[in-house]
């Protein structure tokens, strides 16, 4: 067998791992059929000496893209994906903040009734309950790593020790209640350690450990923990005695239920007999748990026997769900950000639509975003005047080269932009002929665009803010829904059905409704308008409206109080002039309304285009969504069954590509295996493996004289019968 | 496909195909002719031209799964002695029956990291020892590359090494490039562990020859002088009954527990799994032991299925024997105490 095994110094029959640590050279054997193939160079076309230091970028256009932008391309692209990055974490840091405010409350006051229960009432219990926080993270387990780390940082930082049980790392309870030692012992060690820095405590730990107990205790013992906290609490002051003991469990679904009921069991038992024997250690040891629980709480119910769950005081919490998770993040680092790469339609499209309908996960989400930017940093030669400022891009001007140039007057909205100018000819000439001329046009382009973003950020707000306000329940929308739809109208979100009936009900609101639509946009935009003068001028305007809405408010109040003031004779007699008085101002309020929606619409219009409509819309807009399905979605099996069954689609040799229109036919000149794929097609549920050889064989016959003897052919069937073996197993 | 015809069969018979022996097929494996080989260097030549690329998607903290027809072995080795020379690389061969997690975790652990040789515990333990290594800011190995062939292999698929692999592969400093050829693979990996390993799939079909990854599988079509290999006699264990599997069991952990134990009390190897030292002979089980803990088991009622099952066992040579001195008879299966293991893991009983 070794002799056909030597082709690579990685094969061996015995062996199955290989160690090369760096410098130590590797013997490539190349075998003699294999000389020409994998030639090894260093400097050839493939290998581009540059990837170390840029992390594989390699020159685009055919190599001769200068050094000078490909480092300003890796530049960018760090700057950027760091950026976004910081973006997003930030925001996941921030998103359940408030659920885990509550959780600590929880952790924090939860032995204080049970004190209070006994002191005041002198209630001794012949039980005590658990303290159980159910925290419901939602279906997406993967991202709950981050979540409860971030949970226990929080929990630490109040002073409570903490041990974050998963049920990877424990399979029996020995392993576990170790585990959860260690981890409640080193916390606190370390919290004690910053705050006075004292070494004696450790010390005496030390001591402790082996004094208290006479001997050495097993490192799975609960009088190790037990005589711990309680060491603690004597060295260290009152203040501290606030601190608890948090367990908590990760992957509730995950956990052998058995393991569980005696994790529970053990505490149970454990924490009684201090209480009712010796009242001094009532909080001997204050254990709360922590259950992490990713889809409903009939787990619990099922899971957990009654006679434990009656032992626990269970509270549930819930973290943000996958919806509103994912609206924030779509809004915050999609919608609202003007700076950063952007998703084209269809890129935009099939994330929404993995998270939506494949799995909640914030982390694969935004792997795949960081792809997008990859790859447009990556592969996109312009990309270096990406996501800069005016000053920026004029400074960068220079590097531009005429392939670059080239470059931009292929894109298709350069294109569209130069058939908007067709009518005056020497404009169209100039931008197409005179370099200088474009270049001079392109930190315009540039700027254009931010600013675009910026006010289809604020539009698209006003949108959202508006829909919220309307009292119709079926016009409200989802951010990254409405976004979609902005993406998928090419005329512009102005022109889709539904903007157009958010107009139409807007023209139907009275005037307080619609001051405190325009109050809320203004407020919105002044937080966002970052001294740009167009938008300034805007927010005057919206307070002027507001006023004016305000006055005309003002008079109808007035008179709608009116009737509850004058007694009951004089009603009908308010309420005619009460009509006069309206009549009156729906004149006025009416015209008012109408300016008002009048603005809303041309605000629109003028600001919800489609990102297509600007030019080079290309630098920001990332569009390869196929790049992004190939890399995370593959379709191993249709790689295969292409190239067995179609393999002119990798191999486009002369021998085999004759005749297109008989694709069907089995040529003998394609490789083995596709014969012999394309033969088994053609065999119903049973295979007969003499008759497979004989086909086979009659399909290498028709190639004419056969130049190997008779011996091949089993050979080749049994190459087959390995790869059957794969395919069918 | 056409399932749904009524199927026909042929009066051949597998007798009638002729049989090659190992040598003669070592011969034509050496000098079959190769096809399309211009095609196929241009392709190979083609895929060469990304590795930069795929570079940088592992700097930036993905890891690789390539798929595709064609033995990918030549061209990612290519790929990790061009690219990823710079630091520590593991190569693991997924087909080879023998490798299994621990095999590899002990390599990591014994010959890149070398801060814990001997070090014993089970295979989670090893995993986040690793693990914490590469978080370590104090660490001397800064960044480990981890090759694996066929990360779909027999040996790898079970839950216990890919979550270990996945785990690995979680960690920012340890990047991680395989290649599958089952047309399942993506079943291996459930929502947990496809975010661990954070996978970027690439399409290289080669066309070139499975011959390293195939010539552990056994054919019928060719002679061997040699037993089964552990794929033999797992499909022998599956298609009998629950009871005859039961005795395979209760032989193959006393065999287990031997091994292991004389391993202790022979050399501190302990999980490195080099216990050579122990062949299968000396370990068995005598006749009268084994029916009597098989009784016990209630899996034979008397001597006579008992036998039965032996045959059996002995005619696939799975089960074999000798005579010691005293005339008594000593069972014992013939492979070494990682194959048992893992043909205990793989089967249900």
């Amino acid at each position: 067998m070794s002799e056909i095994q030597a082709r690579d110094p990685f094969d061996s029959v015995t062996k199955g791992c290989f160690v090369i640590l760096p410098g130590e050279p590797v013997e490539f054997k190349k075998s003699a059929s294999k000389a020409g193939m994998y030639s090894h160079k260093d400097d050839g076309t493939y290998y581009n000496p540059y990837h170390r230091e840029y992390f594989g970028f390699q020159r685009l256009i055919d190599g001769t893209e200068s050094v000078e932008t490909l480092k300003l391309r890796v530049k960018e692209y760090e700057r950027t994906w760091s950026e976004m990055k910081n973006r997003i974490d930030s925001l996941l840091a921030n998103i359940n903040k408030f659920s885990i405010e509550n959780i600590v409350n929880f952790v924090t006051t939860a032995y204080n009734d049970v004190h209070d229960i006994s002191n005041l009432q002198n209630l001794n219990l012949p039980y005590c309950e658990l303290p159980t926080a159910l925290v419901f993270a939602g279906v997406n387990i993967p991202d709950h790593d981050v979540l409860f780390k971030q949970i226990a940082c929080t929990l630490q930082r109040n002073g409570h020790a903490v041990a974050t049980l998963r049920s990877a790392d424990c399979s029996n309870l020995k392993n576990t209640i170790s585990h959860m030692i260690e981890q409640l012992m080193n916390t606190q060690k370390d919290y004690e350690k910053d705050d006075d820095d004292d070494e004696e405590i450790d010390g005496k730990i030390v001591f402790f450990k082996r004094a208290k107990c006479g001997s050495r205790l097993s490192k799975y013992d609960m009088q190790l923990l037990a005589g711990w906290y309680e060491h603690i609490c004597q060295t260290t002051s009152c203040s501290n005695n606030g601190s608890r003991l948090v367990v908590i469990i990760q992957d509730f679904e995950c956990f052998d239920p058995k393991l569980l009921e005696d994790l529970n069991n053990l505490f149970i038992i454990i924490i009684p007999p201090s209480i009712v024997e010796n009242s001094e250690y009532r909080e001997r040891l204050p254990i709360v748990f922590l259950i992490g629980i990713a889809t409903i709480i009939e787990i619990l119910h099922d899971t957990l026997p009654k006679s434990t769950l009656s032992l626990l005081r269970m509270e549930k919490f819930s973290l943000l769900q996958p919806h509103q998770c994912f609206n924030l993040l779509v809004n915050e680092v999609i919608i609202e950000e003007s700076k950063g790469i952007k998703l084209g339609l269809a890129p935009f499209k099939y994330l929404t639509d993995t998270y939506l309908l494949l799995n909640y996960s914030i982390s694969s989400y935004v792997s795949k975003l960081q792809y997008a930017v990859m790859h447009h940093y990556y592969a996109n030669p312009l990309s270096f005047l990406s996501n800069i400022n005016r000053e920026e891009a004029q400074a960068r001007l220079r590097l531009l080269t005429d392939e670059h140039l080239e470059i931009i007057r292929m894109q298709a909205s350069f294109r569209k932009f130069v058939e908007a100018r067709l009518p005056n000819y020497q404009e169209v000439v100039k931008l197409l002929k005179d370099n200088n001329y474009l270049k001079s046009l392109i930190p315009g382009f540039i700027e254009e665009m931010q600013l675009y973003q910026k006010k289809f950020s604020i539009a698209f707000n006003f949108i959202y803010i508006i829909q919220n306000s309307l009292n119709e329940p079926s016009m409200r929308k989802q951010k990254y829904y409405l976004y979609l739809m902005a993406l998928q109208e090419t005329n512009g979100l102005c022109e889709s059905d539904y903007v157009k009936s958010v107009v139409l009900h807007l023209r139907k609101l009275n005037c307080m409704k619609l001051r405190e639509i325009v109050i809320a946009c203004k407020e919105y935009m002044s937080q966002r308008v970052d001294g740009i003068v167009e938008l300034m001028e805007t927010i005057s305007l919206l307070e002027g409206f507001a006023e004016k809405l305000g006055s005309n408010d003002a008079n109808m109040s007035g008179l709608e109080c009116e009737p509850l003031s004058i007694g009951e004779r004089l009603v009908s007699r308010s309420r005619a002039k009460m009509m006069r008085n309206k009549a009156n101002s729906t004149n006025d309020d009416t015209k008012l309304s109408k300016d008002v929606v009048g603005f809303f619409e041309g605000f629109f219009r003028d600001n919800l285009r489609h990102y297509s409509s600007i030019p080079l819309h290309e630098l920001t807009y990332y569009d390869a969504v196929n790049l992004l399905k190939k890399a995370f979605n593959a379709q191993p099996r249709e790689a295969l069954q292409t190239a067995l069954g179609q393999p002119s689609h990798y191999i486009r040799c002369d021998c085999c590509l004759e005749d297109q229109s008989a694709l069907d036919e089995i040529l003998p000149t394609q490789n083995d295996t596709c014969i012999l794929y394309k033969l088994y097609l053609e065999f119903g549920r049973l295979i007969n493996l003499y008759d497979w050889f004989v086909a086979f064989k009659h399909v290498l016959d028709k190639a004419g004289p056969i130049e190997m003897n008779e011996a091949q052919y089993p050979l080749r069937n049994r190459l087959m019968l390995n790869f059957v073996a794969g395919v069918i197993l | 496909m056409n399932l749904y015809d009524v199927s026909r069969t042929s009066n051949n018979t597998l007798s009638s195909l002729p049989i090659l022996d190992q040598t003669e097929y070592i011969d034509i494996v050496k000098n079959v002719q190769v096809r399309h080989k211009t095609e196929r260097n241009l392709l190979a030549q083609l895929h060469q031209r990304q590795f930069p690329q795929w570079y940088f998607e592992l700097m930036n903290g993905f890891n690789l799964i390539f798929y595709g027809y064609g033995s990918k072995r030549q061209l990612l080795t290519l790929f990790a002695k061009t690219v990823l020379k710079d630091k520590p690389l593991l190569v693991v061969n997924g087909c080879l029956p023998s490798v299994s997690v621990k095999n590899i975790l002990a390599n990591i652990l014994d010959s890149i990291i070398k801060e814990s040789r001997g070090m014993s515990g089970s295979v989670e333990d090893h995993t986040s020892f690793i693990f914490d290594y590469f978080c370590r800011a104090d660490r001397a190995i800064d960044r480990l590359y981890i090759l694996i062939f066929n990360i779909d292999g027999v040996n790898l698929r079970s839950e216990r090494t890919q979550t270990s692999l996945s785990i690995l592969a979680s960690n920012p400093n340890i990047y991680i490039v395989a290649s599958v050829d089952h047309i399942n693979a993506g079943l291996l990996y459930d929502n947990v562990r496809a975010s661990r390993f954070n996978w970027v799939w690439h399409d290289i079909t080669t066309y070139e020859p499975y011959i390293a990854e195939t010539s552990f599988e056994n054919s019928i079509m060719i002679r061997r002088e040699k037993a089964l290999g552990i794929r033999g006699i797992e499909h022998v264990l599956g298609s009998l009954t629950e009871n005859a599997r039961g005795i395979f069991k209760i032989l193959c952990e006393h065999q287990i527990a031997i091994i292991s134990t004389s391993t202790i009390a022979g050399d501190g190897h302990g999980i490195s799994g080099k216990n050579h030292g122990v062949k299968p002979e000396d370990v068995g089980v005598a006749y009268g032991v084994l029916y009597k803990k098989c009784r016990e088991a209630w899996l034979v009622s008397n001597d006579l299925t008992f036998k039965t099952q032996l045959t059996e066992f002995r005619d696939h040579e799975i089960i074999r024997s000798r005579r010691m001195a005293d005339g008594t008879e000593i069972l014992y299966i013939p492979l070494s105490k990682d194959q048992l293991i893992n043909i205990l893991d793989n089967l249900e009983f």
